[in-house]
């Protein structure tokens, strides 16, 4: 064994061993830390431009169907406009309906509101109210199919659910029942549809 | 050739290559002083230049041995077990260094011909340190025996090599080293041979042994001479002295020239004294008759040892370094060309973590724009989210209103149809609409006054309206009087489709 201990032996045996060695702890203590940072820092670059390109295309998407669904409801808007009001207007359905029925010969004899009905079908969070109306009029044929033609032209959700036209003493006379739609606060609409007997709905159930 | 002051170092050398010649035996103690050998070879080191020359250290005489063996056919370590069994059959209970060097294998004989050297470790191991401390590069350790010269010759030769206790013979045979021999005579058997009584012209006359050696050293063996070597001693009155040491060394070569001569044919004789001994050659050769000397011989020895040193120093030979020193040197060119190569690996790595460090700096405003961006993409595709959601509740809100509200019917325009289709003779006296749930329906009343029969013309309008891709269905309730003398009245009811 002791012909094996020589100084310029363990020497070379040292340099042979450390020299792989120090390029290996330069690769793993140095290097390899740089290049991970580096490769970390690559592919938060890359998740990044991944993230950006998903959210982009994304949005994209979304605005193309978006606009899908604008096209489709303007065509829906088009052919059936919507025939309510989005809130209760009925200062503005009262202005409305005396400014059209007040035609030249027209007798206006009363309009006269009653209470708000909810229509069928509806629910406890979704109903559609109407906005009833009686009006009471009096003239001569001419001026009454002009009030008529001017309620027919009017800019209001107006839907006639009765018309009673009828020659009295010294003309005609015309009642007509009108409704104009619209979507209640919730406050109307928890009362309307408590008066028409609809459930609240049970939360557990949701 | 140089003598390294009184100790047995010879140094032999040829362009930068020096060869050191250690000599255990003579004059000099390895074990008692190593100061003045390791002393003497640094004074000649410093006198030659030879300091970090490379040295190749030749063994020769006692304590190494050089034989040229047949073995079984074994492999390389058994190969060499079997040496070191052999050797020790000489050695004692000296442990030595060996080495064995295959000459030719006969695989027919399952035998191998090795040249095999061993060299006492102790004696090793010293002469390589002084040497290393004398300032000499050692690059190898062999027996002197287990040498020869570089070059291929296709004769026969002996090669003689008289050394201070004995002398070897070298026998190759085109080229390759045949047959070792030691035989007991050396220059010191010639060294005692003066020492004997001279008759001289003065008398008797008795050297001592530092004026034998000189006397040798001088004069050597004065063969063909007649000139007188020391005052009133002539070269004739001291060769009956050294005649018996020479004969029985013609004795030794003639034995072996008559063998390698059968054998081989004609042989060349080559003879070196190392040191030289003047006139030494000469007088063997002139005694044996058979043997002719090729005229080629070297001139010196360091003209022999010229031949093989550099050879040696660079191809492979007996090597008798301790294993260590082997191991060191078959690895340190590897360790060298591994130290460069990791040093260039480091050197050119060493500034990449910088310079991934600054390619990740450069870059992260680059990050930090596209986190922003992602972001606010993010941000952008959620609130296109929320407006696409309430968008759909919207649309979807709008179709539960639609599916609630009930059907508009377009009362009048129907009124002005129904007054528009009435004939003429018939006046409406009460004209009722109501939008029932189950259909929306007319009840018309009127007067009919005219020349047709109030029935035929009501029924002619019923027709007309029946018609009409507005009404389902148009029926007559009620036609009282005919209408031609007195009015008539009537009542009919419209359903709306």
């Amino acid at each position: 064994m002791r012909d094996w201990i020589e100084l310029r032996c363990l020497i070379v045996i040292g340099v042979l061993a450390a020299a792989p060695l120090a390029v290996l702890v330069q690769v793993l203590a140095w290097q390899l830390p740089a290049l991970q940072a580096e490769h970390w820092h690559s592919t938060g670059l890359a998740v990044e431009q991944r993230r950006l390109d998903a959210a982009v295309a994304q949005t994209r998407a979304l605005c193309d169907r978006d606009a899908q669904l604008r096209r489709i409801a303007a065509q829906a808007s088009s052919a059936q406009p919507d025939r309510w009001l989005p809130e209760r207007r009925r200062d503005f359905v009262f202005d409305a309906l005396a400014a059209a029925v007040a035609q030249p010969g027209v007798g206006v004899n009363a309009i006269q509101a009653r209470p708000p009905i909810a229509y069928p079908g509806g629910s406890h969070d979704r109903l559609l109210a109407a906005e009833r109306i009686v009006l009471e009029l009096r003239g001569d044929y001419a001026a009454l199919t002009r009030a008529l033609d001017a309620l027919a032209a009017i800019d209001l959700p107006l839907r006639i659910t009765s018309v009673h036209w009828r020659m009295v003493n010294d003309g005609l006379a015309l009642t007509l029942d009108v409704e104009t739609a619209f979507v209640p606060d919730p406050e109307l609409r928890a009362a309307l549809a408590d008066a028409a007997g609809w459930k609240e709905p049970d939360p557990d159930e949701e | 050739m140089a003598d390294a002051g009184g100790a047995s170092v010879f140094v032999a050398r040829s362009g930068p290559t020096p060869v050191l010649l250690a000599r255990s035996w003579f004059g000099f103690d390895l074990d008692a002083s190593d100061d003045s050998f390791r002393d003497a070879l640094r004074a000649f080191v410093g006198e030659h230049d030879a300091a970090r020359l490379p040295t190749l250290v030749a063994f020769a005489g006692s304590g190494a041995m050089a034989q040229r063996l047949t073995l079984p056919l074994l492999r390389a370590r058994l190969l060499k077990a079997a040496v070191e069994t052999r050797f020790a059959q000489y050695s004692g209970a000296r442990a030595l260094y060996t080495d064995v060097r295959v000459l030719r294998r006969d695989p027919a004989a399952r035998r191998v011909h090795v040249l095999a050297a061993g060299v006492e470790r102790r004696l090793a191991r010293r002469v390589g340190n002084a040497a290393r401390r004398a300032g000499l590069r050692l690059r190898g350790m062999t027996a002197l025996a287990g040498l020869f010269p570089a070059g291929r010759s296709e004769s026969t030769v002996l090669q003689v090599i008289v050394e201070e206790r004995a002398t070897t013979l070298q026998l190759f045979e085109a080229g390759q080293l045949t047959a070792i021999r030691d035989v007991l005579i050396g220059r010191r058997d010639l060294v005692a041979a003066y020492q004997r009584p001279i008759l001289s012209d003065r008398g008797p006359v008795t050297l001592s042994a530092a004026q034998a050696e000189a006397l040798l050293a001088d004069a050597g063996v004065p063969f063909g001479r007649d000139d007188e070597l020391r005052p009133g001693i002539t070269a004739r009155q001291v060769r009956p002295l050294l005649n018996p040491v020479l004969q029985r060394l013609q004795q030794e070569l003639a034995q072996t020239l008559e063998h390698a001569a059968a054998a081989s044919g004609p042989v060349q004789l080559r003879i070196r004294a190392l040191p030289a001994i003047a006139g030494l050659a000469e007088a063997l050769e002139s005694e044996l008759e058979r043997v002719r000397a090729d005229g080629a011989r070297p001139s010196s020895d360091g003209d022999y040892l010229a031949g093989f040193a550099p050879a040696v120093l660079r191809g492979p030979t007996l090597d008798l370094r301790p294993p260590a020193e082997r191991l060191a040197a078959r690895l340190a060119r590897p360790a060298l060309v591994a130290a460069a190569c990791s040093g260039v690996a480091i050197s050119a790595n060493v500034a990449e973590p910088q310079r991934a460090a600054a390619r990740v700096a450069a870059d992260a405003p680059v990050l930090a724009a596209l986190r922003a961006q992602a972001d606010l993409a993010e941000e952008w595709y959620a609130t296109a989210q929320r407006d696409h959601a309430k968008l759909q509740q919207e649309l979807q809100s709008r179709r539960r209103y639609r599916d609630l509200q009930p059907r508009t019917t377009p009362v009048v325009p129907l009124l002005r149809g129904v007054f528009a289709s009435a004939p003429a003779e018939c006046t409406l006296t009460d004209v009722r609409f109501a939008d029932a749930g189950e259909g929306a329906l007319f009840i018309v009343r009127g007067r009919y006054a005219g020349p047709s029969s109030a029935s035929v013309v009501i029924d002619r309008w019923m027709r007309q309206l029946n018609q009409s891709v507005v009404f389902a269905e148009a029926g007559v309730t009620t036609v009282e009087g005919s209408g031609q003398s007195e009015p008539a009245t009537f009542e009919f009811k419209l359903q709306l489709r």
